[in-house]
């Protein structure tokens, strides 16, 4: 492969970018190309060591944020005609409610994930509550000189102690097994897309 | 290693390649290359990255008939170096407490 086709089909998998960043990526590679011939390789051995085009793309269009991945994904390449227009503005009552239906799917999904880890951090706050309000029943059964009252109090103050602290490390887990799964779900989502626009 | 941490790392490394003069691409691939190997496509978002931050910044020099890009380092980019030397500190801290459990085990 020349210097010429490496760039070309660079800027092909690039095509989802704005132009003056695919241009800005294809100047870099075509920088590194010419410095690598400097130092006395051939055009093809140049290109040769070089990442493949695809994979260059792939690894700059992975890094843009997702709100352009979208735009440029949903960015129509040529002007919609009057017939379009009309059948898109008679058709939004179908397609619009379609798509919000499916973004707020999308949007449950995710917070569903979360709603694990608060509900492990509410049982964690309840345990904490309990213990605490077990020391209470504990001074209550103390001031009403009542042993069986007392012994349950202080029964009931371990028990929901341990629990908290049983919890509190299940809840700190999952929030960042969270995390981790928002960002995974992100970069999955990105290359998803990506993945259509260099295979179209 | 943890991707999240090797991002970090890298970026230093490439902050680290202009500290002393303005580089370009193929050079800071090759002056990194005894310590860490980087590949051209990791190395042009990070530079993006590091520009848009305001840590280096961007400029065309004529070489050979032809346009380079050469990279210099900002002040902040200095700054962040001096950050992570900081923050090197804790983590060689440690990593001390973390072996040294292991040599009683």
């Amino acid at each position: 492969m020349d210097k010429e086709l490496y760039l070309d089909r660079l800027r092909a998998s690039l095509r989802s970018l704005p132009e003056a960043e695919a241009e800005a990526t294809a100047e870099y590679y075509a920088e590194l190309i010419e410095d690598r011939m400097e130092e006395g390789l051939s055009e093809a051995e140049a290109v040769a060591g070089l990442p493949a085009p695809e994979d260059a793309a792939q690894e700059i269009l992975l890094d843009q944020p997702l709100a352009r991945i979208v735009a440029a994904r949903v960015k129509p390449k040529r002007r919609l005609g009057a017939l379009e227009i009309v059948l898109l503005v008679l058709g939004s009552p179908v397609w619009l409610p379609l798509l919000l239906t499916l973004g707020i799917l999308v949007l449950t999904a995710y917070l569903l994930v979360w709603v694990v880890a608060l509900v492990l951090w509410t049982v964690d706050l309840s345990a904490a509550v309990g213990a605490v309000g077990g020391l209470a029943g504990m001074l209550g059964g103390i001031l009403q000189r009542n042993m069986y009252e007392e012994l349950f109090a202080v029964g009931a103050a371990l028990v929901c102690a341990g629990l908290a602290i049983l919890f509190f490390f299940a809840s700190l887990w999952s929030t960042k097994a969270c995390a981790r799964l928002g960002k995974a779900l992100l970069r999955s989502l990105k290359a998803q897309l990506i993945g259509k626009e260099t295979a179209a | 290693m943890d991707t999240q941490m090797k991002r970090g790392l890298l970026d230093i490394c490439v902050l680290a390649a202009i500290k002393n003069e303005d580089s370009y691409g193929y050079q800071i691939i090759k002056d990194m290359q005894p310590y860490v190997s980087m590949s051209e496509s990791t190395l042009y978002p990070i530079l993006r990255r590091l520009e848009t931050a305001g840590y280096l910044t961007v400029r065309s020099l004529e070489h050979n008939g032809r346009l380079r890009k050469y990279y210099h380092i900002t002040p902040a980019g200095l700054a962040r170096i001096a950050e992570f030397r900081d923050e090197w500190q804790e983590i060689m801290a440690i990593y001390r407490f973390v072996t040294r459990e292991e040599g009683h085990g």
